[in-house]
């Protein structure tokens, strides 16, 4: 195994942690103590193969495969039933977004932006969430939706858009 | 309306993020395991604890250097109960955080107790309330359980500072001295109190014979 650069890891560390976790917390139905034991386990991980990351060429896209590989082991492990998407990015309609929506303790005010959320387009709810409350950014969601990152930019400000005015 | 939905947006994904001493934590045992492992060392300016005191030590320059923010941390007129006093303690808890030595905390403590000293003789002079004067000499009070605390630490270590052991013996002894002088005097208080009681008494026997 090939010694890490302690400067890069810790770069990469900073970038990735608050994604890791959004992606695994809202999976595990906002269980905190899971979703910060199984993102311990997803840097663990990426640790040890972390000499084969590129940064030029994956991105944000190979830590959350092993982040999406471990979700999918903690499930199996536990023989759990519950819907998980096929691809993180797939641009389907996403029930586990609904599911930990209503799992979760929500107030009033996210309760409404769920519902909101729910009579948008699926693209444009895709582009919404991903970019605002996962923290992607345009690029990202651009390429996982085959379009440039102007049009995607242009998608989030029309749904923001329509959200105000189904308000 | 765009501004609540956007806010709406922001509070769920403040929600659903790490909180700091998650990150820090686990950070920490990444880093522990890349030591263990590979041996990666890293430079004293790349740790935390220096990126946190240097950042510190930026403000406080900034803010103690630039006009109100300098009156405030300097002047000993800017007493308990004055607007700025806040301002005051702010700088210095930043001030006390930079202090990553047991010797450099204890001349900090020394500083501070020198500072509310004569923030109590300032309001002694202005004829402050009696209750902020109290709040006062209490801080002092702890501060000087701070500085007996790291004297610990220093003979401990065996710290070969002996001017600064001096200097914290000197303020220890003072305070001691202090005690038996507030002691004494509530002595004094109730032996007058006991007196006056005794002669009271003593009236009240006269007169009923």
């Amino acid at each position: 195994m090939q010694n890490p650069r302690r400067k890069d890891f810790e770069k990469f560390y900073n970038t990735h942690i608050d994604k890791v976790y959004r992606f695994v917390f809202f999976r595990v139905g906002y269980n905190k103590a899971l979703a910060e034991d199984l993102v311990s386990e997803v840097f663990m991980k990426a640790l040890e193969n972390f000499a084969g990351y590129d940064v030029k060429i994956s991105r944000s896209a190979w830590i959350m495969t092993i982040a999406k590989n471990h979700l999918a082991n903690h499930w199996r492990d536990r023989k759990k039933t519950d819907a998980l998407p096929d691809d993180e990015t797939a641009g389907e309609d996403t029930p586990w977004l609904e599911l930990s929506a209503k799992m979760a303790d929500k107030s009033e005010n996210i309760r409404e932006l769920y519902e909101l959320l729910a009579k948008l387009d699926t693209t444009s709810r895709h582009i919404v969430t991903f970019h605002y409350i996962f923290g992607y950014s345009y690029s990202e969601i651009a390429e996982t939706l085959n379009m440039t990152e102007t049009a995607a930019k242009v998608a989030a400000h029309r749904a923001i858009k329509k959200l105000s005015n189904l308000v | 309306m765009s501004l609540k939905i956007r806010y709406n947006l922001w509070q769920e994904k403040n929600q659903i993020s790490p909180d700091s001493k998650f990150k820090a934590d686990l950070w920490s045992k990444l880093d522990a395991k890349m030591h263990a492992e590979y041996g990666t060392k890293h430079s004293w300016f790349e740790t935390r604890a220096f990126k946190f005191a240097a950042a510190a030590a930026v403000f406080i320059l900034i803010v103690a250097t630039t006009g109100t923010g300098a009156y405030a941390y300097t002047s000993s007129s800017v007493t308990e109960g004055t607007p700025l006093y806040p301002v005051k303690q702010q700088l210095e808890n930043l001030e006390e955080k930079i202090q990553l030595t047991p010797e450099a905390k204890a001349r900090f403590y020394l500083k501070k107790i020198n500072r509310r000293e004569a923030e109590v003789a300032q309001m002694n002079k202005t004829q402050r309330l009696k209750d902020k004067i109290t709040k006062v000499q209490d801080k002092i009070e702890q501060e000087e359980d701070n500085l007996a605390n790291v004297d610990k630490i220093l003979e401990e270590k065996n710290s070969g500072d002996s001017h600064l052991r001096d200097e914290i013996k000197q303020r220890l002894e003072k305070r001691i001295e202090n005690r038996n002088s507030v002691i004494e005097r509530r002595l004094n208080n109730l032996e007058e109190r006991k007196t006056l009681i005794n002669n009271k008494l003593n009236q009240l026997s006269t007169e009923s014979d």
